[in-house]
Order: structure tokens, then sequence, then C-alpha cells
């Protein structure tokens, strides 16, 4: 469908059309229909009339035809027709328009009128009607003397042309009204289908009108059609996603400058310092290794946020298959041991070995790395770090529970924005603050959820995925759910 | 001249505590707001550089908590926050200028000593005792066009006894503005210092320095 006005014009216009149509071939044969019956019954009242003026005394039989009363019998154009005659017997009476002509009078006909239509004698197209009439007028009329009335044939026929024109007057008349109707029925389409549609151009205005760079938080479109209202709901939503993805995308732009700024300036005056003393080299190679780690540092930072880039775009491909989550686990917490170690925090790994799940082993491994060495990193001293893995109605949950007093709900939407840390100074400078918006989205490429919950203070990150690994799996996890610390 | 830095970054605050060491400022350091604030409630700094974004207490709560100090530092905010909002923020809010990162340390350094110069009310860099003349910027000193060969700790006492001429200085003043509280003096610190520098002024040098008996030192002569 091109146009939505083009589609309802054509079906209102297309259907209006049929249903004049219909209405006037119906109106038109019904009105046909009664014409040609009153046209019938006017021919059979003319035979009634001659038989209210045909006598019989004895064997002698009178019609006291009056021109006055008839003359279309006698009239030279266009005339009427008919003929008499006793039945059995020849013809007596016949009208002048006839002159020595004769009517036929088919077989089989009786006291009911019976009406066809063939031409006239003098060509035109006519109707006739035939019925054999018995004398109403017999003298005398009582006694034994009173003759047996008889019986006449009559046959009367007539042009049919008033008829046909009259059928044709009403034909055109129908056919014309139906056109000022069609041309009616466009205009009120169009008028309607007009404003019907003056909503969707008033959305599609607000829409057109929109400045990316300070979207609304709704659009105002004022009183909407229900039919609309979905439509414009729909576009409300992607306007406040678009407006939300443009923030984050400002946010992470800002981010990225503020995070480029810190150590551009620690790297300038480390440099700096040590050039003023050029005697001091001591101080200068100091300078030199504080530059290296701060570039080390910005690298990591550049290539994680080219490979968030990347994931992004959907340019990383990944492999799908069974991976064994207890031993990346254990590697996870051994890799952060001495973070643990020294922010004494405990680690209770509940991750049995044979807790196989669906999902790709490289993204699984970065994925957990982080969420560890996140949990680790942010749980207060003295607390415990808890890995377990759940299945519940097919699904699979590793989740990675830790103490996060300082937390509150409303940061749980913004831990997967890179660069967000609780606190907003860069105090902790080995956590580039991307680390879990890298997870969310290895995460997401690879058909996992990576969701976070925060419970009476106790945080939770939740990978969770479909359960392909069956019930082997499940008995696995089952059976080793010893507590485990980290040597 | 004695500076506070608190500036969460180690390896800034590192190399701002070591430039400005060598210049001749006593420096203290803090790496979180709280520890920044309760440092300069409780030592007499000069000059307070103050990042805006720290941790367990940021900038602004440092710079409000100041707000009832008396005699409180010239505050130098550092950021990386470059909108106009934020400069103003920071400067409704006590500071007195502010540095936006990344920046020259040469910089930096200019605006310390601007923020020194101004609040002992001087408005140039050479300020000129009788015959002595001190270039704060060029951190020199000469005598009768003389130039003295000074320690940084030496300038240090000579421009803090310049800037503050005309007062009598406590030797406890004079030790918390040379000395960082990491570096504290001995009890004849002051004295040894003030009889050296005198020795290197020269014959007028005792009479430039005068000893307030019980008081202090106080550095004297005409204004040029």
């Amino acid at each position: 469908m091109k146009s939505i006005r083009a589609f309802l014009l054509r079906r209102l216009l297309g259907g209006a059309a049929l249903v004049l149509l219909g209405a006037g071939i119906a109106v038109s044969v019904i009105v046909t229909r009664s014409l040609e019956a009153e046209f019938d019954r006017n021919l059979a009242d003319r035979a009634q009339a001659f038989a209210s003026i045909l006598f019989q005394a004895g064997d002698q039989i009178e019609f006291e035809f009056s021109e006055q009363l008839m003359p279309e019998f006698v009239r030279a154009e266009r005339p009427s027709y008919f003929e008499l005659w006793i039945e059995g017997g020849p013809a007596f009476e016949r009208s002048e328009s006839l002159g020595e002509g004769d009517l036929a009078f088919p077989d089989g006909i009786g006291g009911e009128p019976r009406h066809w239509t063939a031409p006239l004698p003098d060509g035109r197209e006519g109707r006739y009607l035939g019925q054999v009439l018995e004398i109403h007028h017999v003298y005398p009329e009582e006694g034994p003397e009173r003759p047996t009335p008889a019986r006449i044939r009559v046959v009367v026929a007539r042009g049919r042309e008033d008829l046909v024109a009259a059928q044709r007057t009403l034909l055109q008349q129908c056919a014309g009204a139906c056109l000022v109707l069609i041309v009616l029925i466009a205009v009120l389409s169009w008028t309607a289908v007009d404003r019907g549609l003056a909503p969707a151009r008033r959305l599609a205005a607000a829409v057109d009108a929109l400045d990316v760079q300070h979207l609304p938080e709704s659009l105002e479109l004022g009183e909407l059609p229900s039919e609309l209202r979905p439509l414009a709901d729909k576009t409300d939503a992607l306007v406040r996603r678009v407006d939300a993805a443009l923030q984050r995308e400002r946010r992470t732009t800002a981010d990225i400058a503020h995070e480029l700024r810190t150590p551009i300036s620690e790297i300038l005056i480390a440099s700096e310092v040590a050039l003023r003393d050029e005697r001091d080299f001591g101080s200068a190679r100091r300078a030199l290794a504080t530059v290296r780690g701060i570039a080390w540092r910005m690298g990591r930072s550049v290539s994680t946020l080219l490979q968030l880039a990347r994931l992004e775009m959907g340019a990383e491909r990944f492999e799908r298959g069974p991976v064994d989550l207890g031993p990346i686990v254990r590697e996870a917490l051994r890799t952060f041991a001495a973070l643990g170690r020294e922010r004494s925090v405990r680690v209770s790994n509940l991750v049995a070995p044979g807790s196989v799940v669906a999902g790709d082993a490289e993204v699984l491994r970065i994925v957990v790395s982080n969420l560890v060495s996140n949990a680790l990193a942010h749980s207060p001293p003295g607390t415990a770090v808890e890995c377990r893995v759940e299945r519940p109605r097919g699904r699979w949950r590793l989740v990675v529970q830790n103490d996060a007093s300082d937390l509150v709900p409303e940061d749980l939407a913004s831990l997967s924005e890179p660069f967000w840390r609780k606190e907003r100074s860069r105090s902790d400078r080995n956590r580039s603050g991307l680390g879990l918006a890298l997870s969310s989205a290895l995460a997401a490429q690879t058909g996992l959820d990576l969701e976070f919950e925060l419970e009476e203070g106790t945080f939770r990150a939740i990978l969770a995925g479909p359960d392909e690994a069956g019930p082997a799996a499940r008995e696995a996890d089952l059976a080793d759910l010893s507590s485990r610390s980290l040597p | 001249m004695r500076v506070l830095i608190v500036e969460d970054s180690d390896t800034l605050r590192d190399a701002l505590r070591t430039g400005l060491s060598r210049e001749g400022f006593a420096v203290d350091v803090a790496a979180d707001g709280k520890l920044g604030l309760s440092l300069a409630r409780s030592n007499p700094y000069d000059v307070l550089v103050l990042d805006l974004m720290l941790p367990r207490l940021d900038g602004l709560g440092v710079l409000a908590g100041l707000r009832e100090k008396k005699d409180r530092p010239h505050v130098l905010v550092l950021t990386a926050r470059d909108r106009i909002g934020d400069r103003v923020e920071g400067l409704n809010a006590g500071a007195d200028d502010y540095l936006v990162k990344p920046f020259a340390f040469e910089e930096f350094l200019a605006r310390v000593r601007a923020l020194v110069r101004r609040r002992y009310e001087e408005r140039s860099s050479v300020v000129g005792v009788g015959e002595l003349e001190l270039d704060v910027v060029a951190r020199r000193a000469s005598l009768a066009g003389t130039r003295l060969d000074l320690t940084a700790r030496e300038y240090s006492l000579l421009e803090y006894l310049v800037l503050r001429r005309g007062h009598t200085v406590q030797r406890e003043e004079i030790e918390d503005h040379i000395y960082g509280v990491t570096k504290l003096p001995s009890s004849n610190a002051v004295d040894s210092a003030v009889c050296i520098l005198r020795s290197k002024l020269g014959p007028d040098g005792k009479d430039l320095i005068r000893t307030r008996r019980g008081q202090g030192y106080v550095l004297e002569g005409p204004e040029r």
C-alpha cells in the first residue's frame, strides 16, 4: 500500500459504486416491472371496457364502440389495435387502425388474460392482450328466452414505445443519480480521509520538528484518535530511547575525555617536573616509569573501548559450545586472590567442576573474571564474596554475590555504563571502569543476560542463559556444593 | 610558602609535590577530601591546591568546610571539568582560581605564586625593601644590585619575611610556612636559618632582619 489516502478512497468509492450499481439495477428492475404490470393492467382494463360495450340479443351481437372514448384505436399516428371474434366463429369487429388486417389470437387462451410482446401491424414493438370474454349484457335478461351468453375472443394491442421511453428515462435518471452520489461520496470520502489523516500528519510534523540535541521528555500531540495512540506511544517511547542512548553516548564521550584528561595531566606534570632538574637522573627515570605505566593503562582502556565499539557494531564473531564454569570461576578467583587478601575479603566458591553451560568459553572467561574482580574490589573488608551456579526452570545462572552497602537501587541501571563509578573520583587507578560495560556487551552479543540485583545491602551480578546442558550438569552442580576458600 | 595539595591521583600528587618542593614551597599532600579538609583546618597554608573529584569528600565539600576558617588559604582548584557552569560553581564555592586538566606545570606554578602574592597583597612580582630586591617569580634576591646566593629554604625564609615586612613574625609562624608537616624542624632550625640569612645579607643583614626578643623576627626597611 503506497498511500493510505488512495487506498481508502479506492475502497470507499469502489464499494459505494458497487452498492449504488446494485441498488440502481434493483430499482430499475422493480420499477420496470411495475411499469410493465401497469401497462398490462391498462390493456386488461381496455379489454374489460370492451366487455361493457358488448350486447347480445338472441343471436345478434352488438359492439357499441365510441371513438370519443377510445380515440387511440382510430388515430393515424401510433394507434392501438383490437379485434373481436365470436368463439369458434369469424372476426366481427376490428379497430379502424387495423384496416382490413387481422391480429392473431394464439391458441390456449381462456377467460384469464394473457399478455405477450410482438410487432404491431405497423411494425412497432407492441404489447398484446388476449382473453375470452362472456357477454354481460344479454337480452332478454331473464326467462326461458334468454340466450346463452356468447363468448368473445378479444385481442388488444398497444405500442410499447411509451413504456420503453419511460424505462429509458428511469434508467438514465438512476444512472445520473448514481453518478451524482458517487461524486458526492468521493468529495465526502476525501474530506473524511483528509481529516482522519490529520492526526497522522500532526504526528509526522511533531517528529519532524524534533531537535536531536534537545529531545523532549514526551511528544506534545494533544488529543489523538485511539487508532493512532499506540503509534504515538511507540514513537514517544522510541524518542525516549533515542534520547537515553544519545545522553549515554554524550556521557560516555565526556567520560572518555575526562578519563583521558587525568592521565594526560599526570604525564605532562610528571615529565615537566622531571625535565626541570636536568641533573636529577633518578627523578627522570622515575618519571619515565610513571609515564610508561600511565601509557599502558591508557592503552588498556583504549583497547577495551575499541572492543566495546566492535561489539556494539556486531563485528565480533563468537563460538557457542558446552563450557565448564567450574575451572573458569576457579581461575578467576585464583587470579584475584591477592586482591581479596589485600582487602581482607573471603571467598566462597560453590561452583562445582562439571557445571557445564552453553556459551563462548573466552567470553565467559572475560565476564567471570570481571565479575569476580569487581566483587573483590568493592566488598567491604571482612565480608565475603560468593560464587554459585543455579539452574531454575530451563536456565542456568551464575551468581557472584558480595556486600555493597554503599550501592542504592538507582545505581544498578548505571553499572553497565562505561566509566561509571559509585564515587566519581578516579582514586582507584587500577580499575578502568569499563569491566562491567564490556561484560554486559559481551553477554548481550552471545545471547546471555547479565543482570544486577541489590537486596538489603547484598549485591548480586547474575550471568544467565538457556540451560542446554541437561540434567547431567544439574547433578554435577548438586554433587559438589561444599564451600571452598581460596588458598 | 606552604601549600597543601589535595589530589587523588598518586602520580599527579607526587609530581606536583616534587615540583613545588624544588621551587622552595613547603608542601603537604592529601589523597582524599576528608584528610585534606582536616589538614587545611589545622595548618596555616598559604595556598590550597584542590582537585574537585575526590574520594570520601569532594572538593566542593572541602571548600564548604573551610568557609568558616579564619585566615583560610587561597584555593586553586584543579579539575577535569571545564564547563563554564563547573567553573562558576567552583568559584562561587570559594575557589580563588581554576585550572583545567591537563595543564602545564609552568602555568600551575605561576598561578600558585600569584595566589601567594594575592595573599600578601603584593601586586608586583618584584618586591623591594631598601637595598634588598626580591623577584618572587624568578625566585632571585639581590642586595644593592648584587645577586644573593641563597638555598631554596633560605630564599623561602627571606621571601616570607619580605612579604610580611613590617610585621613581627613568630618562629612558629615561620615553621608553619616554611616547613611541611612531614618535615618538622629542629627546635633552633629557624634561628639558625635566620642567622645564616643575615650573614648572607652582609653587614646590613642584622639591621634588615631584627630580632624582637620573645616575639620573633621583623624585616624592616624603606619601601621602594
